[in-house]
């Protein structure tokens, strides 16, 4: 008995959480952004979410969170449907974001802008603190804890955008296009940064990225999206071998706005 | 040597309470992008409450007959109360309006509140002398100060500090920072709106109380209209400071203060009753150098 409770200890205690798209579709006026879409994520798994411009990746990403209702289909986050929540509900919930522009409260320093995060439970200054501490060392920022948000490098902005969206304490992370504008070695910090996610916060990542080294060294499973349809959702091996993937998204001139990083 | 000396502790204390009242402004516009113009009706009802509703012209007191300490902490909570009512009731449900709809909205609440003064009290301005000695004169290095000036000066220094530390040390403090700088992403984190807003009327409505007692002190007087006069040198403090900075607004309280004083020097006699014609002159002058205030909140966008 024991011995049984302590093995468990890396399961984080409860069942796994599950968020899950079904059949989401969602037209503006007469242009269907997104049609009958389905995505699963289980809690400690890394889903990539690829596309070209304009497949509907964001607009899925706005959905899940309760900043798009969709027209037809349903968000449900462990069997309750999210339908009708605003943003900040959706977020109380579990269901957290990362912006492409980094919104940190520039004025506040990269602590401060963890620890704002961490009132959600009725913590008191003191353990939102220290909680805030914890995040900053497991991701590496302790040095940059006493920065203003306003004067840090893109790199280090980022990470602090998520670092602050795991304050939270969420039960998933959606990030959008973390890796955009970052160097090689920012995005191998990123990389690793991400990796440890699930096995340091108990949370799952969806990472919505066009740099495909990020999204293939970080990623378990894919899902790929053109013009609004989910056209796969697999391995990475079977992702960049899938022809129909290849054809929508490799083949076209979006594997070189890759930055170099494409697959070709 | 000594003149010039007079005139700036006239300039800080009269910049005193302009910067209370703009701090007031800044820290409610910050969160909730309301200009509230009810400010100075809440100065003006913390004045009211030391008096009980009565149309003749002699006073009776009520909160003013309380033995100090007393006194003080009712009419702090007077006008914090009604601080906290007015949002709950008049600006919580408009939270997600036009900035310009929350501003008619709050002129609609101060002239309200004037005009409810004036159905209690009538607008005749009542004569109160309040804490008689504190008016006294004092000598200080050969300076003859009134020890209200004094008074008025090392408050707001003490609120002016107190205020800092708890932005910076609470909880609801720094979630009322955060708040201000963006609201929407400061709710995506879990702040909750009310408590951040509520906080920030409660704290307008506190500064209120104080400025109220120490301008009645000051001027002897209980009138409908200081309030409202108040509050547009001290929105006027907000603006020069720069919108949503908070230093900035008590900045610019004191500079306000300053160039009232300095002019109240320099102007030749038959002019000093159109002092504030001058003082409204320097604002826009001021405003023309540095549209954005003298602390322009930075906000570089990265693309």
């Amino acid at each position: 008995m024991g011995m049984q409770n302590l093995s468990s200890g890396g399961d984080f205690g409860r069942a796994p959480s599950r968020l899950v798209a079904k059949g989401v579709t969602v037209t503006f006026g007469g242009i269907t952004a997104l049609s009958d879409v389905d995505l699963e994520l289980e809690q400690a798994e890394i889903v990539g979410l690829i596309g070209p411009n304009g497949a509907g990746k964001t607009t899925l990403v706005n959905v899940l969170t309760g900043f798009q209702s969709p027209t037809r289909g349903t968000v449900e986050l462990d069997g309750v449907d999210l339908k009708g929540d605003r943003p900040f509900r959706v977020a109380a919930r579990g269901v957290s974001r990362t912006f492409q522009a980094g919104r940190l409260f520039k004025r506040l320093t990269v602590r401060e802008n963890l620890e704002v995060a961490g009132f959600h439970t009725g913590c008191s200054r003191r353990q939102a603190r220290e909680s805030a501490d914890r995040i900053l060392e497991q991701m590496n920022l302790t040095a940059c804890a006493d920065t203003i948000a306003g004067s840090l490098n893109y790199g280090h902005e980022r990470r602090v955008g998520i670092g602050r969206a795991l304050a939270t304490g969420p039960k998933f992370v959606l990030m959008d296009e973390p890796a955009s504008g970052m160097n090689d070695a920012e995005c191998e910090e990123l990389v690793a940064c991400i990796l440890d996610i699930p096995g340091q916060f108990g949370c799952g990542v969806l990472l919505i990225e066009h740099n495909m080294t990020v999204i293939l060294k970080a990623c378990e499973r894919i899902q790929v999206m053109d013009g609004g349809r989910r056209i796969a959702m697999d391995r990475p091996d079977a992702i960049v071998a899938d022809p129909r993937v290849r054809a929508a998204y490799f083949g076209t001139r979006h594997a070189t706005s890759a930055g170099g990083n494409g697959i070709h | 040597m000594a003149h010039i000396l007079q005139v700036l502790v006239d300039a800080v204390s009269l910049g005193s309470l302009f910067a209370l009242v703009s701090l007031s402004i800044g820290l409610v516009f910050g969160i909730m992008r309301l200009i509230n113009f009810a400010q100075g009706d809440f100065v003006t009802i913390g004045a009211y409450s030391l008096l009980a509703p009565a149309a003749g012209a002699t006073p009776v007191l009520f909160l003013g007959a309380l033995p100090w300490p007393l006194m003080l902490v009712l009419v702090l909570t007077v006008v914090v109360v009604l601080a906290l009512l007015t949002e709950r009731i008049a600006f919580r449900p408009l939270r997600n309006a036009e900035p310009a709809t929350l501003l008619v909205s709050s002129f609609a609440v101060s002239y309200f509140l004037q005009n409810l003064v004036i159905v209690l009290y009538t607008s005749r301005p009542k004569a109160l002398s309040l804490g008689a000695e504190i008016s006294n004169v004092v000598n200080v290095f050969g300076l003859r100060v009134a020890g209200i000036q004094l008074l008025t000066i090392g408050v707001t220094a003490v609120l002016l500090v107190g205020i800092s530390a708890f932005l910076r040390f609470t909880s609801l403090g720094l979630q009322m920072r955060a708040s201000a700088e963006n609201f929407r992403m400061a709710r995506l984190l879990g702040v909750r709106a009310n408590r951040v807003i509520a906080g920030a009327f409660a704290i307008a409505g506190f500064l209120g109380g104080v400025v109220a007692l120490l301008l009645t002190v000051q001027t002897g007087v209980v009138d409908v209209r200081a309030g409202a006069t108040l509050v547009v040198f001290g929105f006027f403090a907000t603006v020069i400071g720069g919108m949503g900075s908070l230093v900035g607004a008590a900045l610019g309280g004191f500079l306000v203060g300053t160039v009232s004083a300095v002019l109240q020097t320099i102007l030749p006699a038959d002019v000093r009753p159109f002092r504030d014609a001058f003082v409204f002159a320097a604002v826009i002058l001021i405003l023309l150098v540095r549209p954005r205030g003298i602390i322009a909140s930075k906000s570089k966008e990265r693309v």
